[in-house]
């Protein structure tokens, strides 16, 4: 009986003039994204590798140079491409791409593509994510908001049940129905995805396991999306106003929402303007140690400290060169500073996002949002631990550097130079995505939100076509 | 038949609810819309305020100092820090190079959560180390804010359609139409009027909404600005109940009607726009930033090489600096200001490259603009409001260009061998942001409006062949 | 008041409507009697032009049908099958708008007694049109055609769905109105009903009339037979 109503139910589908028509522009929107987007990221990607190698070459040949004009002179690290950026490329185009390690300040990402482009790129791109997270709802919309009212409509509502088929089954029978063309457009989208990345050269990124979870996400998403313009179309009278009601669901979640989470977000939590964060950075710095700076009170403090503990009169009885130390202490100092104003930035940050977590429960977009881009390593979280790691890797650098100055120089000695050879000897620096059980564990309130969406509408759906 | 209409057409609205769940939608989106334009310009004000106060407490510090220092007197400052040569006033005390944002600017958020409207360039920097960006959360800015550029362009039309889309199919599929049809009058005029009478009332709640909300957020109406965003408002509404009434006319069923003023929409404001953006784009492509992080290490590298030669090229270009005193001394600051000079002049065309593309994604899209209401709606309220990409593009301009002047007004100093005295402080060059011209609004409004009549036409037209087929009055 | 002069309407192949001569004067009830299809409610869409003729021509008043339809439809009213009115409005307030539209302004009392004439309830009358039966949409319907003075009554299948005393009083509604003068033509399956109120009816099939006679002429089971014939042969 189910299998029949199925049948009568796609049957219906494809003969209708409008999914025909829509089915056939997602998919040739998803095929243009695609398209469009492997050869971006192929060549980004090829970018990345000729940029790191690059940089890292004007760093290995610098030749006789003093260490700490060295650190000065800094280095670059690049951020690398997710694979699955290919499918979503959550916040990627806002953020920067490479930062610059410098001793005594710690550098924001720089040149974000989305500074690049008009404004008009905030109106959307056409990338997979436009079309996986917006378009693919209103299809099902557009497939499922008559599934019930057509029936009330032509009177065969009536005659469906003097034949005897139950409503529970009538309901699955069209919530698979109108569930399987989303099912198929959706495995055929991931399938490609799958096969375009794992066939391109150095894709270390990709993993079948991420793809998979996006994949379950995704359907998820959909399952939600048809259960409710199912219940809608279960209590509707009139095919237009099923239509009408869907509609306002799907721009009420996917952009109302959104917006009004991000802006309550920020006047809450508000971020800092980047002058204040400056300004404040720039204050907390100059209360304390600098390397160029042996006259200040903190200088002098460390400097009897110092004496003391080696036993000796003057700084330059101590068994390394201390303005090396003094160097290496005072960046010690700023990167705490940094630390500090970054961690401040942080909380706020995290608090945004309790701000969207709590909005999730009126929105199946949002969960889904964070959770997509969370898998596919675009999030603000990923962004951040690539910061971090480039963070790590300058203090790391600095030590390098003054810990070479303050072995190898003497006291007073001004033209210090360190070998050409030495350059090479600083560990290359490296970045790893996070593994897939950590950003699951991190998004389980995403997880639980977009399981609750499935399965209180699952509940709503059916309590509700008990009685039609 | 007007009078009639007028009356009738206001107590169904009223009676069937339509006329109070508009007003109140409208208003509460509309108000939250302002409400938070007007943050972020509040913010930004506060911000640059800070800054004008900061670069005020700075100078008075340093004419502070500069006093001491000129009658004599020990100052404890170090004297890497005292302010009586250029370069330490030039490193230390920079001006405010600030935009204020314009009395409209909550009307549209734009850029001005991407890009910084306050810099302070200091002497060292130069055009590639000068940060415009803002900070500002990136989920904030993927899902964009709920600004009123936001609600006129993409909720206001989904508002008139729902308040439009079944004029005619719900009296055809009631039935009432027949009796209708059976009366003196013909049919489209009628609906025409209804869709007028809906227009209006919709104008009238729109004007008022948009008063309120100014009001509350304590914008002021009373400016030009305000009238022509009143009329992008008013047009672009008339522009979706023009289409709407030609749906209406092609006499579909409710759910039909809806589904392609639906897909309409989808259209005009998702796709059109993203696809035109997407094309600008890969026509006018960003070069890899990253592949200009490289270019110019490699560049300073080089340059750091022959830092002896740098000198006496730059001396050479600007034979104006050579003073008679002699090269023996040229210190730490001449020639760092002689190499970073060179690397800018290396790096210029690579740099102006970023802003020759842009410029051409803008004018590609400016071209294509008519493709799309609205295109044109959102480019004149980012106009308006001063936040578009062209007015940042401009005030990077102008921050460059002064940021330049600035460093020259004391190179030139630090070459003539004078300290910095007090009265060179009156003589230091001041920023003040000259904003783009606004003109040409009522010209796109006026082309916006003949495209609603041709739409309107067209409708007229379609539906007179239907009367003619016989299919307009009566079920298919 | 109607007049039509070898009015056809073909759909393609299929021939809706054949050759129709009718010619009905005020204070006439012409009764169309037929089976689904016959061609009924097209004569009756084709007087309204709501879908235009093939070949023929059609006057009401003497002013064609098809040239000038705006300035017939001043002289005619239409109570299509399934009368539908604003469910949110009021009686009075239904009957103020249609009479409106269509030119006539009118005052309160007037239309009371319109809707009184019509023979609908005193306490209906600011009552939403929502609550109505179909008879009582019905009446409201014959007194938006006495409010605009209509010398010309088109009624489709009037009386089908109402019950016995409703449809009875329609009946007597309509004898009053051809008392007046009016000219009606009803397009039903009720023989009964139209043997109680027609002057004239005609029976229809396959788009042609076949046999047209005065009312008086034959009993009701003549006419019935008539009617049985004309669908079997």
């Amino acid at each position: 009986m189910i299998r029949k109503t199925i049948i009568k139910e796609l049957k219906e589908i494809f003969r209708d003039g409008r999914f025909k028509f829509s089915a056939l522009l997602v998919i040739v929107l998803i095929s243009v994204a695609i398209v469009i987007g492997s050869s971006q990221y192929k060549s980004t990607s090829k970018q990345y590798d000729i940029s790191q190698n690059s940089e890292r070459e004007v760093w290995d040949n610098q030749g006789e140079k003093n260490p700490h004009s060295a650190a000065h002179f800094g280095t670059y690290v690049f951020k690398p491409k997710n694979a699955l950026a290919l499918l979503d490329q959550g916040v990627d185009k806002f953020e920067g791409i490479s930062i610059f390690l410098e001793a005594h300040s710690r550098n924001e990402a720089q040149y974000s593509a989305a500074g690049d482009q008009t404004e008009l790129s905030r109106f959307g791109e056409l990338s997979p994510e436009f079309i996986l997270l917006f378009v693919i709802p209103l299809l099902i919309i557009i497939i499922g908001y008559n599934s019930f009212t057509k029936e009330k409509e032509g009177g065969t509502d009536v005659l469906l049940k003097s034949q005897g088929i139950s409503n529970l089954k009538l309901t699955i029978a069209k919530l698979i129905a109108v569930y399987s063309p989303v099912f198929i457009i959706c495995t055929a989208l991931f399938l490609t995805a799958g096969i375009i990345l794992s066939s391109l050269a150095n894709y270390g990124s990709f993993s079948w396991s991420k793809l998979l979870s996006l994949y379950t996400t995704y359907l998820l998403y959909y399952l939600v999306f048809t259960q409710i313009v199912l219940l809608i179309s279960a209590l509707a009278k009139r095919s237009g106003i099923a239509l009408v009601s869907a509609l306002s669901f799907w721009i009420l979640s996917c952009f109302i929402a959104p917006k009004v989470a991000a802006n309550i977000a920020e006047v809450k939590y508000p971020y800092p303007t980047k002058q204040e964060f400056t300004n404040n950075l720039e204050d907390a710095k100059k209360g304390g140690l600098s390397g160029h700076n042996p006259w200040s009170k903190e200088a002098k403090d460390l400097e009897d400290k110092l004496l003391k503990e080696h036993n000796v009169n003057h700084i330059s009885e101590l068994p390394f060169n201390f303005s090396g130390y003094i160097m290496q202490k005072g960046e010690e100092h700023e990167a705490e500073v940094y630390f500090k104003a970054y961690s401040k930035l942080k909380e706020q940050f995290s608090n945004q996002t309790n701000t969207y977590k709590t909005m999730a429960f009126i929105s199946p977009f949002l969960p889904t949002r964070f959770l997509s881009m969370g898998i596919a390593g675009t999030d603000y979280e990923s962004h951040m631990s690539f910061a971090e790691a480039a963070e790590d890797y300058r203090i790391q650098t600095q030590k390098f550097l003054n810990d070479n100055n303050m072995n190898n120089s003497k006291y007073g000695e001004r033209g210090y130079k360190a070998d050409a050879d030495f350059w090479k000897t600083l560990p290359k620096f490296s970045y790893a995505s996070s593994s897939l059980d950590a950003i699951l564990q991190l998004q389980k309130t995403n997880i639980v939100a977009l399981m609750l969406w499935t399965l209180i509408s699952a509940l709503l759906l059916f309590i509700s076509t008990k009685k039609i | 038949m007007f009078s009639y209409n007028f009356t009738y057409e206001l107590k169904l609205l009223i009676r069937n609810r339509w006329l109070p769940i508009l007003s109140l939608l409208l208003l509460i989106s509309f108000a939250f819309a302002t409400y938070n334009g007007n943050y972020r310009t509040q913010k930004r004000i506060k911000q640059i305020a800070s800054i004008e106060a900061k670069v005020l407490e700075s100078d008075a510090n340093m004419l502070k100092l500069l006093d001491s220092v000129e009658k004599g007197m020990e100052v404890k400052t170090s004297s890497r820090r005292i302010p009586n040569t250029p370069m330490a006033v030039g490193y230390q005390h920079p001006r405010a190079v600030t935009m204020h944002p314009n009395g409209m600017s909550a009307i549209a958020i734009g850029q001005s959560d991407i890009f910084s409207d306050a810099i302070m360039p200091v002497t060292i920097d130069d055009d590639f180390g000068i940060d415009f960006t803002e900070m500002t959360s990136s989920v904030q800015l993927l899902f964009g804010s709920f600004d009123l550029t936001f609600v006129i362009i993409y909720l206001l039309p989904l508002l008139i359609i729902a308040f439009s889309y079944n004029i005619l199919s719900a009296e055809k599929e009631r039935g009432a139409l027949r009796l209708l049809a059976s009366q003196p009058v013909s049919i489209y005029k009628w609906i025409f009027q209804k869709m007028v009478l809906r227009f209006f009332w919709l104008s009238i709640i729109t004007i008022i909404a948009l008063i309120l909300s100014f009001v509350i957020s304590g914008i002021s109406i009373f400016q030009t600005q305000f009238i022509w965003l009143i009329g992008l408002t008013l047009v672009y509404s008339l522009f979706w109940f023009s289409l709407s009434f030609l749906i209406n006319l092609t006499g579909s069923s409710s759910a039909k009607s809806a589904a392609y003023l639906i897909g309409l929409w989808v259209f005009f404001v998702l796709l059109v726009p993203s696809a035109i953006s997407q094309i600008a784009h890969n026509i006018y492509p960003t070069p890899s930033r990253n592949k200009m992080v490289n270019t110019i290490r490699t560049l300073k590298v080089d340059v750091s090489k022959k830092q002896d030669k740098v000198l006496d090229h730059y001396l050479r270009d600007h034979p104006e600096l050579v003073t008679e005193k002699g090269n023996e001394n040229y210190s730490f600051w001449h020639k760092y200001m002689a190499s970073m000079d060179m690397v800018e002049q290396e790096i210029n065309p690579l740099f102006s490259l970023y802003d020759e593309q842009l410029k051409g994604q803008q004018a590609y899209v400016n071209k294509w603009i008519w493709l799309s209401p609205s295109l044109v709606i959102n480019k004149e309220m980012n106009r308006i409001s001063g936040n578009s990409t062209t007015d940042y593009q401009n005030f990077k301009t102008q921050a460059l260009a002064f940021s330049k002047h600035w460093r020259n007004h004391l190179i030139f100093m630090l070459y003539s061998q004078q300290p910095f005295t007090t009265k060179d402080y009156d003589t230091l060059p001041k920023f003040t942001y000259k904003p783009l011209e606004l003109n040409g609004i009522g010209k796109h409004l006026a082309i916006e409006f003949i495209c609603c009549i041709l739409i309107g036409i067209s409708g007229v037209y379609l539906f007179k062949k239907r009367l003619q087929q016989g299919v307009a009055i009566l079920n298919n | 008041m109607i007049v039509t002069n070898n009015l056809t309407k073909k759909y393609g192949d299929f021939t809706a409507l054949n050759n129709l001569n009718l010619n009905i004067k005020s204070g006439e009830i012409y009764c169309l009697l037929g089976a689904n299809g016959a061609g009924k409610s097209t004569t009756i869409n084709l007087l309204l032009n709501f879908i235009q003729p093939t070949s023929g021509t059609a006057l009401i008043n003497n002013i064609n049908v098809i040239k000038q339809p705006l300035e017939t439809k001043k002289y005619l009213a239409y109570i299509p099958e399934n009368l539908m009115l604003y469910p949110t409005l009021t009686a009075l307030e239904n009957l103020d708008y249609f009479s409106g539209i269509a030119g006539k302004t009118l005052d309160k009392n007037a239309m009371e007694t319109f809707l009184q004439e019509a023979g609908l309830q005193q306490d209906a009358f600011n009552k939403k049109i929502k609550a109505f039966s179909k008879g009582m949409r019905q009446k409201v319907g014959i007194a938006i055609a006495l409010a605009k003075d209509a010398k010309l009554l088109l009624l489709d299948e009037p009386t089908s769905g109402l019950d016995p005393k409703a449809s009875n009083e329609f009946g007597a509604l309509l004898k009053n109105l051809k008392q007046k003068g009016v000219a009606i033509l009803m397009a039903t399956h009720d023989i009964f009903r139209a043997k109680e109120i027609a002057t004239h009816i005609g029976i229809m099939k396959n788009g042609v009339i076949q046999h047209q006679f005065e009312a008086n002429q034959l009993s009701l089971a003549e006419l019935e037979k008539h009617y049985l014939e004309t669908m079997n042969y």
